[in-house]
């Protein structure tokens, strides 16, 4: 089964997630920051990570910019799920691997096959 | 040496309650302006606060809730942690307001409050957007200093997302 790693520092939008992935087929892990994203990341095997931006401790794009710059984790691909849609902050996500921007509110089902199309059949 | 302008204050309150009207709206929670105070009972509100930063600008914007419009538009069970979202999903759509008159902004990461008798004082000039829904209400306020002479400029087309946009790339 093939995992993802959902990463948000609201529990509400990590669970609504959660719930849509798993009953999608996706085995789900969560992580409430950055710095718990990376650590999940490098602990684990993952087909996909969704990425929220605005976060504390450590923000979505640096993560990603982390994430893509570690070989562990370089190959794993990050859709970006938030509020923002300023264009230098997506051009700067894009030009450091992520695979999609989605702005909220993103209807689940939207999301799913997003993440399907991106990460492949669960 | 940053200053409130009424008319950009205006503005932006204007800016502010339209994206609260389209944020509950995205949930299914229909909220239609009314003129008042909120009513402050002893039951327990939820509040949160995000900060903004630009160049010229800066400000801060506070949601205020009763319980149930908040529940009703709520993915999950956790009001608390649903307003913090809920705040900084408003202060997104500000943002690409902004966006659309060539403004840049930085948020704040959500703080949120929860207790009894939340109000802000509202000045002779301005008072908080208040809306009402079946089940309660739910208010917003907005503060914004600038710089001397700052104006938002002509609505231009910044080709920045929206609400519901999924970019592949």
């Amino acid at each position: 089964m093939k995992r993802v790693l959902v990463v948000d520092d609201s529990e509400s939008v990590r669970q609504q997630v959660t719930d849509a992935l798993t009953g999608a087929g996706f085995d789900v892990v969560q992580a409430g920051d950055g710095m718990s994203a990376l650590m999940r990341a490098s602990e684990n095997t993952f087909s996909a990570i969704v990425l929220d931006v605005n976060m504390p401790i450590l923000g979505g794009v640096e993560t990603l910019e982390r994430l893509k710059q570690d070989p562990k984790t370089s190959s794993i691909s990050v859709i970006m799920l938030t509020t923002e849609a300023q264009r230098s902050m997506i051009e700067r996500a894009r030009q450091s691997g992520a695979k999609a921007w989605l702005i909220k509110p993103v209807k689940m089902e939207s999301l799913v096959s997003t993440v399907l199309k991106i990460a492949g059949a669960p | 040496m940053l200053y409130e302008n009424d008319d950009l204050a205006k503005l932006v309150a204007d800016m502010t309650g339209e994206c609260c009207i389209e944020l509950f709206a995205a949930y299914g929670v229909a909220l239609k302006p009314c003129d008042g105070q909120f009513v402050n009972t002893e039951d327990l509100v939820f509040s949160g606060a995000i900060g903004f930063i630009g160049a010229d600008v800066r400000g801060s914007c506070l949601l205020v809730g009763d319980p149930a419009p908040i529940v009703m538009s709520s993915p999950s069970g956790n009001p608390r942690d649903w307003t913090g979202e809920l705040t900084n999903q408003l202060v997104g759509r500000l943002k690409r307001k902004f966006l659309g008159f060539g403004l840049e902004v930085q948020l704040t990461i959500p703080v949120v409050l929860s207790g009894v008798h939340l109000q802000p004082a509202a000045t002779r000039k301005r008072s908080p957007r208040l809306f009402g829904t079946d089940t309660g209400s739910v208010m917003v306020w907005v503060e914004v200093e600038s710089e001397p002479g700052f104006a938002l400029g002509e609505e231009v087309v910044d080709g920045a997302g929206t609400e519901g946009d999924i970019l592949i790339f």
